[in-house]
């Protein structure tokens, strides 16, 4: 009895939790990000369906839904079908390894807010998230048509020179933390007492900028470029399809805050853990925090996108060879040799 | 030089521009909520084309033809009678909203100011024939005014 509620029952209510947690998120960002955008260009946004329009993505999710599924003649069809679901499936599937908090005591029993806590969490993550990016390249090549093959193209090369600076950035933390362990770097941070943001901000400032090229975000969006290429990657796209394609980059979104938050930003740690005048900070529950610090990257998303311009092409290989490669070297040999110096 | 290098290295334009667009998010904002908020018209808004009366409830229309002559489009069609005072009065007076693009030409060219531009601009009907509007109609009143509301 024992064993079936602590490995049966309460992993599927932890899924099903997740799942709803992403989705409900994912459409609030949405409407969010529609009204963000709208009143920083001086209008209102989408405020009619519901108080303030918050159903608004529900009422557009309804309408995809009982749109026709189009399939042109020329494509792939297996590939075609197959690529929104590795996209879909990817972006969900990476959140099992989020701890959004400190374990809970439930009736009795220590729950962890997490689903899975593996030794090897971090790299599985990222490994997840680039095949996610195969959806996109599969995606734009299975529709043989001109954009989205240019789309896919340029993911390709995006990914490629993205996911060097993403996983090099990312080497300089884990000399303190020396585990891939999401749960882990959290605590290395309550142990040492300082967020990592404050010891590495160039690997933090490298991490993010390859965290939104990585999820195609201005001014990063080359994939899809609606004032170039149509639609990208997914103009063939509609309907359902095209809303999974859609709830994925959002959900990227929410990823990559999620993994600042949690590798930069304390998880679910209080602002400056080290201080004691600041204790009264503790009263709010940890969950809160992650979420706090999670909403406000999600915003920095959002308040990008509706601020720059889309780098050119060239700029965009330019700045991750010349730039951030070679900045994340340099800064995993300094921060090495300063390890070794003070140990 | 060195003002340059900072520039580049801490980012600060990019941070400038986004300082910019949060002053945006919080200033005001110019939608206006059409049904709900209406702008104020100007006075020589051009609206529906409308029929006057004088002081003591004549037509002021004197059925002179000068606007049929001045439409571009033809849309006005006047059938006009002498009255028992030997002066001509329209009988029937059809304007054609189809395809009015509310140049004026025909208010410019009325001699007694019979015809004139209203501030009524929600003019969309179910019936094609709704838009052939008829003398008793052009008239400014209460029951004209729900003329392009009855649908």
């Amino acid at each position: 009895m024992n064993i079936f509620v602590d490995y049966i029952l309460i992993p599927i209510i932890k899924i099903l939790f997740i799942i709803t947690f992403v989705f409900v998120a994912v459409l609030i960002l949405i409407w969010l990000e529609r009204r963000f955008q709208g009143f920083i260009q001086s209008r209102l946004g989408p405020n009619r369906v519901g108080p303030q329009g918050i159903l608004q993505s529900i009422a557009d999710a309804l309408k995809l839904l009982t749109k026709e599924d189009v399939v042109p003649h020329q494509v792939d069809k297996f590939i075609f079908n197959l690529s929104p679901i590795i996209v879909f499936v990817t972006a969900l599937v990476v959140f099992a390894f989020i701890p959004f908090g400190t374990d809970l005591t439930l009736f009795g029993k220590k729950i962890s807010l997490y689903l899975a806590d593996l030794n090897v969490g971090l790299l599985f993550i990222i490994g997840f998230n680039s095949i996610g990016v195969f959806g996109i390249i599969l995606g734009g090549w299975a529709a043989k048509s001109k954009y989205p093959l240019l789309g896919s193209l340029r993911s390709a090369s995006q990914m490629i020179s993205y996911e060097v600076a993403l996983i090099m950035s990312l080497v300089s933390v884990l000399f303190f933390t020396r585990s891939l362990s999401l749960v882990e770097i959290v605590k290395a941070q309550q142990e040492m007492k300082v967020w990592f943001a404050f010891i590495q901000p160039v690997a933090l400032f490298i991490f993010f900028v390859a965290g939104v090229a990585e999820s195609n975000r201005l001014p990063f969006d080359l994939p899809e470029a609606e004032s170039e290429l149509v639609g990208g990657f997914h103009t063939e796209y509609s309907g359902m399809k095209f809303a999974f394609y859609f709830v994925a980059e959002f959900a990227h979104i929410l990823f990559f805050s999620a993994l600042v938050t949690i590798l930069f930003f304390g998880g679910w740690l209080r602002p400056f853990p080290n201080v004691s005048w600041l204790s009264f900070l503790d009263y709010i529950p940890p969950v809160f925090w992650f979420l706090g610090k999670l909403a406000f990257f999600v915003f920095l998303f959002m308040w990008m996108r509706a601020t720059w311009p889309r780098y050119r092409y060239d700029q965009l290989e330019m700045i991750s060879w010349k730039w951030l490669i070679p900045l994340a070297l340099a800064n995993i040999f300094i921060t090495g040799f300063i390890v070794i110096l003070v140990k | 030089m060195i003002k340059k290098i900072f520039r580049k290295i801490f980012l600060i334009d990019l941070i400038m521009g986004l300082l910019v667009t949060l002053k945006y998010f919080f200033l005001g904002k110019v939608t206006v909520q059409y049904p709900e908020e209406r702008l104020k018209l100007q006075p020589r808004f051009r609206g529906l084309l409308r029929l006057y009366k004088d002081e003591q409830g004549n037509d002021l229309c004197i059925a002179c033809g000068q606007c049929i002559r001045a439409c571009p489009d033809s849309l006005i069609s006047i059938y006009s009678e002498r009255g028992p005072d030997k002066k001509l009065r329209p009988i029937t007076w059809t304007f054609n909203l189809n395809r009015c693009m509310f140049c004026g030409l025909c208010v410019e060219a009325c001699p007694t100011n019979a015809i004139r531009f209203s501030h009524e601009y929600e003019l969309a009907v179910y019936d094609k024939k709704k838009l052939y509007i008829h003398k008793k109609d052009m008239y400014l009143d209460e029951n004209t005014r729900k003329y392009f509301k009855e649908n």
